[in-house]
């Protein structure tokens, strides 16, 4: 029993130096300027028809699951996994893939490339999934 | 003399499986796998003469309505990839199939406007099997082909 305990205070004690890599990500964007997550503007993000990038792409939901606990699919037919961190754990976990997707769908749905604070915005959201 | 007979029998339904199967190889390298095949099914360059793959990979911003562009060194690659296997580089029964009736001075700008694909898919069974299986994309192949990515096309 006292060895479980120890074993469980260890883990806890160990976890904030385990980092996330998701939040070296964000303190990349917030070296780019970007302020503190608003949530309400990430989920805003996620769900707002945007019509101003490309037009077969103008939404996120366009390929992506209606919520972001629902898995897409991609016009090419593709399963593409749930965007919620809770349902697809490695989410936002690679900066090369986050910056690729970023770049390209930003452009692709929103007709430009996204803030700073957006992709904050945007992540911190959807890791709160 | 019935052994013989069976034994024949066989070889000659393999043999007839062999004609009719569009065979391709398979694509098995991870850089292909990885730029391409993340959004879609990885398409056998032997479908389209280098010319098409030329214009395709130039210009993935504008990706059949999708802004796919990736490094210029992964995109380098990517087509020198496609050239060394393009359909008239190549002299496999598929390639010489895909290159029929090509028109060499306007060279297909996709997979699905290519001779050989508008032949295999134009009849009323076709559009009967699109509408049942409700493919989303005729991208799609492994919907109807199921063992597309493995490089083979029987008529399922």
């Amino acid at each position: 029993m006292k060895i479980l305990l120890i074993l469980a205070l260890g883990i806890l004690l160990s976890s904030p130096a385990q980092a996330d890599p998701r939040d070296d990500i964000i303190a990349g964007f917030k070296a780019q300027g970007a302020g503190d997550a608003n949530l309400a503007n990430g989920q805003k993000m996620y769900s707002t028809t945007y019509g101003s990038g490309k037009p077969d792409t103008p939404k996120c939901t366009t390929c992506h699951g209606a919520t972001p606990q629902q898995g897409g699919q991609t016009r090419t037919g593709k399963a593409i996994d749930p965007m919620a961190v809770s349902r697809t754990e490695n989410r936002f976990t690679d900066k090369k893939m986050v910056d690729k997707w970023f770049r390209r769908n930003c452009k692709g749905v929103i007709g430009r490339e996204c803030t700073a604070q957006e992709k904050v915005d945007f992540l911190t959201f959807l890791a709160s999934q | 003399m019935k052994k013989t007979i069976f034994i024949a029998a066989i070889i000659l339904g393999l043999g007839a499986t062999t004609v009719q199967a569009e065979r391709f190889t398979p694509i098995k390298d991870a850089k292909i796998l990885d730029a391409c095949g993340e959004c879609h099914m990885t398409f056998y360059p032997q479908m389209l003469p280098q010319a098409s793959w030329r214009n395709i990979i130039n210009d993935l911003s504008n990706h059949f309505g999708e802004d796919a562009s990736i490094d210029a060194t992964t995109q380098a690659y990517v087509l020198n990839y496609h050239l060394n296997d393009s359909a008239d580089v190549k002299s496999t029964r598929a390639a010489r199939k895909w290159m029929k009736r090509v028109n060499r001075a306007k060279p297909p700008t996709r997979i699905v406007t290519a001779p050989r694909f508008v032949k295999k898919h134009n009849d009323r069974d076709f559009d009967r099997m699109w509408n049942r299986l409700k493919v989303k994309s005729k991208a799609d192949c492994t919907k109807c082909h199921k063992d597309a990515q493995r490089g083979l096309f029987d008529d399922d």
